[in-house]
């Protein structure tokens, strides 16, 4: 004999576990109070697991130097662009002898790629994120 | 005072890991083309990489083994990377992307061992990898489009008057790329080596008191045999993004 859960004998053995289960579910959805204390139990979880789940995200440590990652690999194509404008003016202006015009022309349109650069990378960062989101949603193999 | 190659020499300095020695001399037309320690290390990649694949799939077994199981996750991550960024046609150049994250992921792990050497740490290496990947890129977007891969460029529905402005930022930040590429994975190594020789370099000089440097070394190795891992993922993953743009053009 079990000892009631519920404040109602339930009988194991006929049914097996299922017939258990069945027995349970019935003597709560007939009592009121019981299905009251269920739902504010069910409340007091959804709050716990909200807290746990804040508590873990932004803060991890593998994720924060994920963050961090995605911060240089932009910094880099900023970079790169401007030292490629640059470059390029400065060799072109050697080249055809209108110093400093070309060097001064190009760093701006370089400016201009390393934002076009960002644009793309931060594209690209969005584009894997969403794809290991959904991954993780499918189940780890998908 | 001590002079800059006496420097160098002090076991705590922390460029004296990235010094190239000669291991044998050689000089083919007045290049010096010696073997070093660099090029040892990135033969040691080599055969490790394809001892690792060969022995590992050796046995070719429909359940697999440990090894196996590590062959096929390499496998794997890497298949499906090329599916999901290249798509279907990038089949074609899975031998390479695989080729290459292998001996970048090797490369860059081994380079944590104590008394090895980082090839990637180097601008030259890595800079000549992007700018063959580069070369490679563009030399296939031809190839698929023509003359037609020009309009790669210039971006569709713009009004032709722009084509002042966004076709020279289109090209320099196309001709940026093999700059980032190799910019990103040289810094990281270099930078993650030069701090781990540092802080390892406290843990000498304080003594007792090294305890605290060490514990916080602890956590820089586990940081930098992430970063080792990400670095080589990284490079590979925008190679792939970069074959896509030639194959699709956007």
């Amino acid at each position: 004999m079990v000892p009631p859960p519920f404040g109602v004998a339930v009988t194991p053995g006929r049914g097996g576990l299922r017939g258990l289960a069945e027995q349970c579910k019935a003597v709560v959805m007939d009592d009121p109070e019981q299905l009251a204390s269920l739902g504010e139990l069910n409340e007091r979880l959804a709050v716990a697991r909200k807290r746990r789940d804040a508590g873990r995200a932004p803060k991890g440590g593998v994720l924060s130097s994920q963050g961090a990652s995605a911060g240089f690999r932009i910094a880099v194509e900023i970079l790169a662009a401007l030292v490629v404008g640059t470059l390029f003016g400065f060799f072109l202006d050697r080249w055809l002898g209108t110093k400093p015009w070309l060097m001064i022309v190009l760093f701006f349109v370089g400016s201009g790629a390393a934002l076009r650069n960002v644009i793309r990378t931060a594209n690209q960062l969005e584009a894997e994120r969403k794809r290991i989101r959904d991954a993780g949603k499918t189940g780890p193999k998908g | 005072m001590a002079t800059e190659a006496e420097h160098a020499a002090s076991p705590f300095h922390p460029m004296e890991q990235f010094q190239i020695r000669p291991l044998a001399q050689l000089e083919i037309g007045g290049y010096d083309v010696s073997f070093s320690n660099s090029a040892l290390w990135m033969l040691i990649t080599a055969v490790l990489v394809t001892a690792f694949m060969l022995l590992a799939t050796s046995k070719r077994a429909l359940v697999p083994g440990r090894w196996q199981s590590m062959a096929e996750i390499f496998y794997e991550t890497i298949a499906n990377m090329v599916r999901d960024n290249v798509g279907q046609q990038g089949r074609r150049f899975f031998p390479f992307i695989f080729t290459l994250f292998m001996f970048l992921l090797f490369g860059n792990v081994l380079g944590l061992l104590p008394h090895s050497f980082t090839f990637a740490s180097h601008i030259i290496v890595t800079f000549t990898m992007a700018i063959i990947i580069f070369v490679t890129v563009t030399v296939i977007g031809f190839a698929i489009h023509g003359l037609h891969f020009l309009r790669f460029f210039f971006p569709h529905g713009a009004p032709a008057w722009t084509a002042v402005i966004l076709i020279p930022i289109e090209l320099i930040s196309y001709l940026s790329r093999p700059i980032s590429l190799s910019v990103r994975l040289f810094a990281n190594m270099t930078v993650g080596h030069v701090l781990l020789k540092i802080i390892a370099g406290f843990v000498i000089l304080l003594g007792v008191a090294g305890i605290f440097p060490l514990l916080f070394l602890v956590g820089i190795t586990a940081l930098e045999v992430l970063v080792a891992v990400l670095q080589a993922y990284v490079f590979t993953i925008l190679t792939c993004i970069y074959l896509h743009d030639a194959i699709h053009m956007h």
